[in-house]
């Protein structure tokens, strides 16, 4: 219960509400923000990647084109000193020494040779003596090619017979004069050369670019051949790779072996069944996207923890005026008119505040003259009443007083027949005796006596009312009807005042039935009961946060001949009667009682008819007292204010 | 004190003296997700280990073939090969057969950068390496096989000593009749084949079927004195029978060296009328042959 009047309390907190809308805001905007801020990071990081890595093998491939073109340039160079004669491919001594010059100044070249159609070889660096013995040029494939193409030769790869490892090599057939072939000069490029070229090529240090033959699948060209031996697992993921892609279709994609995450570009090399491929490992590139990504996150975090406190502070400065103003609002209405809420805050609040304590000064200037006319006021309503009290009593008293006073005469009178006399002395006396009843129902309704509260069972209140009046009435041709429930809850009442009350109510019944009848008590308790419905508002707004509470209602009717409508409204007021014998207190005095104790009265009267008596009339005096909240098991009384 | 004052009185200013430590938290908790990145940049690699030799760092690899295999591999500098094959001794020392064909790669390196221009001084060095590694390593016959027809080619082809040289193949002959001629092993041909898992990882190379004592006996033909000691190497290749095209190329080199004469004229039309016979040697036949019956038919031509 206290828990949930905290929550309630706080959710009704103003302060709290500005603040939770503004944190909703921060936490929805800065992590949304940052999010979409990091998608796009990413995106535009991938598609970096991705133009980087097709970048870069279209680069490879350019320099491969340019790597090449050196060796053709030159081979094409060396033909045409041979069949410009500047050279002499008879004199062997002569074409060694001048292939060792042209090595030394190409040091890129890994073999430099000439072979003639009679199967003269001649290579530097040389072959092997064993393999020189039994090598034939016109059989190898650059040899070959020459012949056939007429002119430059790219080879595809195949082994050296010096080395026997694998290398491509270009060539150029030399011709005489006469067209016939003299001879072929080759210049060779070994994988290793390749390799070393490739390797040289800058990529980062997680890229590796290499190239393939496509109608073999081999690599031709890799970082690793120019490296140590032993290493070829690291092609696996370039294996993984290519199967990838090529099941995709593509020339650039994301894949993934060993838990790596790799980037790779295929470019076709236009000249030769080539592709260079560029495979970049991205496992450190994703690393330091999650570091960026863990770094948005914790300054997302820190964003939001500083923008809490800052919407603390600004909801705080924002609800401050307003808390100083709602304090300002109770001390005036606690009556405080002197209070003036501090103006210090800018703009709004300020203009607020001066509003207020305008305000509250107009209020204690308008309570001053308020006080002023209230006092005139009651000064005039007090003489009124005095006025019409006196009328009352004054009305009261002339009667019996007039009696008295003829009486007096007669008593006083010594020729009168004693008898006469006797009898206008009884008359003095009841007139007295009258005018003494007078007096005290006045003085009840004038000052009615302090009620004694306690706990009050209303039935057997009622019960001990009605065992003193009922049989005596009873012979006057009057019943009581009981309608009572087993239990009832108890009230707080002074039993004496409350007894007072049906006292005066059943007398009220009496005189409406002159001729006897029957009086109906009801005794039942409701929560909220429907004619009090009228009054719900004035309940909630006193007590908002309790739950409505029981209500004894004590509803007399009789079958009198009920109250016309024009006196329903008057009835209740003091001196006002509509039966001669009565001086119009006794209906006064028990709305004053109900009041005292804290209750409400209704009546309901219905006229008999005139036609036919027999159609009921009658009046209902429904009286409603507050019950006692008790906590089951305790004995904890309802106080009072 | 009046009423407005009283209101400042209640609302007044908090000191936020916790901010301070907040802020000293949340830096803390910023710096310990950034510490992670700088950890990364500070990842790094042990270097190889390698050992000085001739002055010369050289890598040291796990296995003896490993070792041999950076040994062969294409150096800008001959004394950076040779610091590395003499490393491998020392760090394999166990292996023998890696070290007996380091030992020859060395004595080879004794000719300098081309044998063709080799001087005395080179062949002798070269000579007495390939000498050593044949007293070192007898029972290894690929390697004493390969220092025997070196010792016969520096003696006949270098030193022009053709009698040597022949000796030495004779001895290579007699001792290892049947060893056959080692190939330098390739660099693996890498391949990223992946969807055939039957593809062979390194490319086949064609493994030659002749022997050391096949081109010994080529050699004896090229410079036998006698023609017929030249003709009995020539039945030693022919009965070998190893390679025809082998035997035609030694053919060839028989005539080139001693002549025609009806026997090697027989012989090489029984080579011209194979369907099969390699085109250039037919073609270099016919040509000689085409020469010799020009001459033969010329009068006063010799036989």
């Amino acid at each position: 219960m206290r828990l949930k009047h905290t929550l309630r309390k706080y959710r009704q907190s103003f302060h709290l509400r500005v603040f939770l809308a503004l944190v909703l805001v921060i936490v929805i905007f800065i992590p949304g923000t940052g999010y979409v801020g990091y998608l796009q990071a990413l995106k535009v990081a991938e598609d970096q990647m991705e133009q980087y890595t097709i970048g870069t093998a279209e680069q490879i491939v350019k320099r491969v084109t340019s790597f090449l073109a050196q060796h053709t340039h030159n081979v094409n160079l060396l033909a045409s000193l041979f069949a410009g004669g500047l050279i002499d491919s008879g004199d062997d001594r002569e074409l060694l020494q001048y292939l060792h010059l042209f090595k030394k100044d190409h040091p890129e070249f890994v073999n430099i040779y000439f072979g003639d159609e009679r199967g003269k070889f001649l290579m530097v660096p040389p072959q092997s003596p064993e393999v020189h013995k039994i090598f034939d040029p016109r059989n190898r494939p650059w040899y070959k090619g020459a012949v056939a193409s007429h002119g430059i030769n790219w080879t595809d790869v195949y082994l050296f017979a010096s080395t026997q490892k694998p290398g491509i090599t270009v060539s150029a057939p030399i011709f005489t004069e006469n067209k016939y072939l003299r001879g072929v000069c080759g210049i060779d490029i070994d994988l290793v050369a390749f390799s070393k070229f490739l390797q040289g090529i800058d990529i980062g240090n997680h890229g590796v670019a290499y190239i393939f033959e496509n109608s073999t699948g081999h690599i031709i060209a890799h970082p690793l051949l120019a490296g140590p031996p032993g290493e070829s697992d690291r092609l696996d993921p370039l294996r993984a790779s290519l199967a990838e892609l090529t099941r995709r279709n593509v020339s650039f994609g994301r894949t993934s072996f060993g838990g790596e995450q790799y980037f790779t570009a295929y470019a076709r090399y236009p000249d030769k069944d080539w592709t260079v491929g560029v495979t970049l490992s991205i496992s450190d590139y994703l690393k330091k996207i999650q570091v960026i990504k863990k770094t948005t996150i914790t300054l997302v975090v820190i964003a939001i923890l500083l923008s809490s406190i800052l919407s603390y502070l600004l909801a705080k400065t924002i609800i401050s005026p307003l808390l100083r103003l709602q304090q300002g609002i109770e001390r005036i209405t606690g009556g405080d008119l002197e209070y003036r809420v501090a103006i210090k805050d800018p703009d709004i609040a300020r203009d607020l505040a001066r509003s207020f304590n305008r305000m509250a000064l107009s209020l204690r200037e308008s309570l001053v003259e308020l006080k002023s006319t209230y006092a005139e006021l009651q000064d005039k309503q007090k003489l009124a009443a005095v006025g019409k009290m006196t009328a009352g009593i004054a009305h009261e008293i002339k009667n019996p007083l007039g009696i008295i006073l003829g009486s007096t005469q007669i008593v006083l009178d010594r020729q009168r027949p004693w008898e006469m006399r006797e009898k206008a002395a009884s008359f003095i006396m009841a007139e007295v005796m009258r005018l003494d009843n007078t007096l005290k129902t006045f003085l009840a309704f004038a000052k009615p006596a302090t009620p004694v509260f306690s706990e009050v069972d209303i039935v057997r209140l009622l019960e001990e009312t009605l065992s003193a009046t009922e049989e005596r009435y009873r012979e006057e041709g009057y019943r009581f009807v009981r309608d009572f429930p087993p239990s009832v809850p108890l009230f707080e009442a002074d039993p004496s005042q409350i007894r007072q009350i049906f006292m005066n109510i059943f007398l009220n019944s009496f005189k409406a039935m002159p001729d006897g009848g029957t009086i109906a008590i009801t005794i039942r308790a409701e929560k909220e009961p429907e004619k009090l419905k009228i009054n719900k508002r004035f309940i909630s707004i006193r007590n908002p946060f309790t739950v409505a509470r029981d209500w004894l209602i004590i509803s007399i009717r009789d079958e009198g001949c009920g109250i016309p409508e024009e006196y329903m409204g008057k009835i209740m007021e003091p001196f006002v009667s509509f039966r001669d014998d009565g001086i119009g207190l006794g209906l006064s005095i028990v709305s004053q009682l109900v009041r005292l104790h804290r209750g409400h009265i209704e009546i309901e009267s219905e006229i008999e008819s005139e036609i036919d008596s027999t159609e009921g009339g009658g009046t209902t005096f429904h009286l409603f007292f507050p019950c006692i909240l008790k906590k089951p098991g305790t004995d904890d009384k309802f106080t009072h204010n | 004190m009046n009423g407005a004052d009283s209101a400042e009185g209640d609302h007044e200013d908090r000191p936020y003296g916790d901010f301070a430590q907040l802020l000293r938290l949340l830096c803390l908790v910023f710096v310990l997700f950034c510490l992670p990145a700088s950890e990364i940049a500070a990842a790094g690699e042990d270097p190889p280990r390698t050992l000085l030799v001739d002055g010369r760092q050289v890598p040291v690899f796990a296995t003896a073939e490993e070792q041999l295999s950076y040994a062969r591999s294409t150096f800008d500098e001959a004394e950076e090969k040779a610091a590395a094959l003499k490393a491998l001794e020392r760090t394999h020392p166990s292996a023998r057969e890696q070290a007996a064909m380091a030992a020859l790669e060395l004595a080879f390196l004794a000719l300098g950068d081309d044998y063709r221009l080799a001087d005395r001084n080179q062949y002798l060095l070269a000579r007495n390496s390939y000498l050593g590694v044949l007293e070192k390593y007898p029972d290894l016959p690929a390697i004493a096989a390969k220092a025997l027809w070196y010792l016969g080619w520096i003696s006949s082809d270098l030193a022009t000593d053709g009698q040597q040289g022949v000796s030495w193949y004779q001895r290579l002959i007699t001792l290892y009749p049947n060893e056959k001629l080692s190939i330098v092993g390739p660099v693996p041909w890498l391949t990223i084949r992946a969807a055939d898992p039957d593809l062979k990882q390194h490319a086949s190379y064609p493994k030659t079927v002749l022997t050391w004592a096949d081109i010994a006996h080529l050699e004896i033909i090229r410079h036998a004195v006698s023609r017929e000691q030249a003709w009995q190497s020539f039945a030693a290749i022919q009965k070998a029978g190893a390679d025809e095209v082998f035997a035609a190329a030694a053919l060839k080199v028989l005539i080139e060296h001693h002549g025609f004469d009806d026997k090697s004229e027989r012989l090489v039309r029984e080579y011209l009328a194979k369907p099969d016979a390699d085109g250039i040697l037919k073609n270099d036949l016919l040509l000689a042959l085409s020469d010799y019956r020009r001459q033969a038919d010329t009068p006063g031509g010799t036989q």
